[in-house]
């Protein structure tokens, strides 16, 4: 365990990664805390024997904003950006570079190499989402803390989930791309066409515009994410891709 | 190591830019309305009312502007107690403070129609959201120094 603990640090620690992590956790933790800061207004109508316009459940507001913190374009335009220059760094840079021969004539088997390299990369990819998100939705709402569980319960579930889905699908292109491409540059543009090419001619049926529409459904009644169409997105086809890389990085020569 | 204070720098930095947004936004001016508020009608057992739920993420001063006559009353939604209660005749333009981020309810508890705008003038965190900013602020600076200080050695 400890020789794959080193290769795990190594991944880790690495200069040009880190610098994007800092980036990334900065820029998207002020993006939202900036799409925060605006009053909104809902206009509603009660009626009945017994009328409840109190309590957590009432809350919309807080809810709504809590829930668009994760549905933001900007944030998800700049996290596709980063999670593929990371994967481009992890699975191609060392190859252009040279590093690779050394470390791929380590005694660790190319498997090993990719689960370690992958780990990594998933650690780097969630944090970039999940840390700023607790941290802002936490610290902009701290007088009312206490509440926020009961009032995020009914669509948090199901965001996160998402959030996952679409985090994977990311990763998993990038990942690919940068196994098969010859260089890491080609790598990156490859990756952005696959990950732009459906938001700018506006498929919404293709990820990532397929989840980012479905993020900010989720908690409304009749909606899951557990259906064929969000699971074959965000986890059959990430895992195919998967098992294609590590077909590719098995069989392919560091070159 | 370099991971850790690349993180909790980024956390760090997070921290005080997150105080710069609030100084920023103290004096953003933001509006709400102008809305119509129907009064509360009471029918046998039946409650009928029209309600405008209002979100704000900082405690703010706002200024009321009302035409019409009747009673503008003004709930906070989580605690569910009141935070304003003014009779409106012809006109009253008056203010008060919401004390803290979040929600609140707005109804018209008179017997006429009212036309009101709200006006949020002051924004300001709540000593609350201060602590918890500057202690995780904090928290995040010296685990930051003691990494460093780990790294040297």
């Amino acid at each position: 365990m400890g020789r794959l603990y080193k290769l795990f640090r190594w991944e880790m620690n690495d200069v040009i990664k880190n610098v994007l992590l800092f980036f990334g956790i900065l820029l998207v933790g002020m993006a939202m805390k900036r799409s925060l800061m605006e009053v909104s207004s809902n206009v509603g109508f009660a009626s009945g024997t017994e009328v409840h316009l109190f309590g957590a459940s009432n809350a919309s507001g807080v809810s709504t904003s809590i829930l668009s913190l994760l549905s933001l374009d900007d944030i998800w335009t700049l996290l596709s950006f980063l999670i593929l220059l990371l994967g481009a760094l992890t699975f191609r840079y060392d190859r252009d570079s040279g590093v690779a021969r050394s470390i791929y004539s380590l005694p660790y088997s190319n498997t090993e190499i990719f689960r370690v390299r992958l780990l990594s990369l998933l650690i780097y990819g969630f944090a970039m989402i999940l840390l700023p998100f607790t941290y802002i939705s936490v610290t902009t709402y701290a007088s009312i803390a206490g509440h926020l569980p009961e009032i995020t319960s009914s669509f948090i579930g199901d965001a996160l989930v998402l959030v996952v889905f679409l985090v994977l699908y990311l990763i998993a292109v990038a990942t690919l791309t940068s196994l098969a491409s010859p260089n890491a540059f080609l790598a990156f543009m490859v990756g952005f066409a696959v990950i732009y090419a459906p938001r700018v001619t506006g498929v919404s049926k293709l990820p990532p515009q397929l989840f980012i529409n479905a993020i900010s459904r989720s908690g409304s009644t009749d909606f899951t994410p557990f259906t064929v169409q969000y699971i074959g997105w965000g986890l059959l086809v990430p895992l195919a891709l998967f098992s294609l890389s590590w077909v590719l990085i098995r069989r392919r020569d560091v070159v | 190591m370099r991971f850790w204070a690349a993180l909790l720098s980024a956390m760090l930095l997070l921290t005080i830019g997150s105080i710069w947004v609030y100084d920023s936004y103290e004096n953003e001016v933001g509006s709400v309305g102008p809305l119509f508020l129907q009064p509360v009608e009471h029918r046998e057992n039946v409650t009928s009312l029209s309600t405008v739920t209002v979100h704000t993420p900082t405690s703010s001063l706002v200024e009321a502007s009302c035409n019409g006559n009747g009673v503008v009353e003004v709930y906070d939604v989580l605690a569910g107690n009141i935070v304003s209660r003014e009779s409106v005749y012809e006109h009253l333009t008056y203010q008060f403070v919401l004390p803290h981020e979040g929600d609140y309810l707005i109804v018209n508890n008179g017997t006429g129609k009212l036309r009101c705008s709200f006006r949020f003038i002051k924004n300001y965190p709540t000593k609350d959201v201060q602590n918890a900013i500057y202690g995780l602020g904090t928290v995040f600076a010296l685990l930051l120094a003691l990494v460093i200080w780990r790294w040297r050695k």
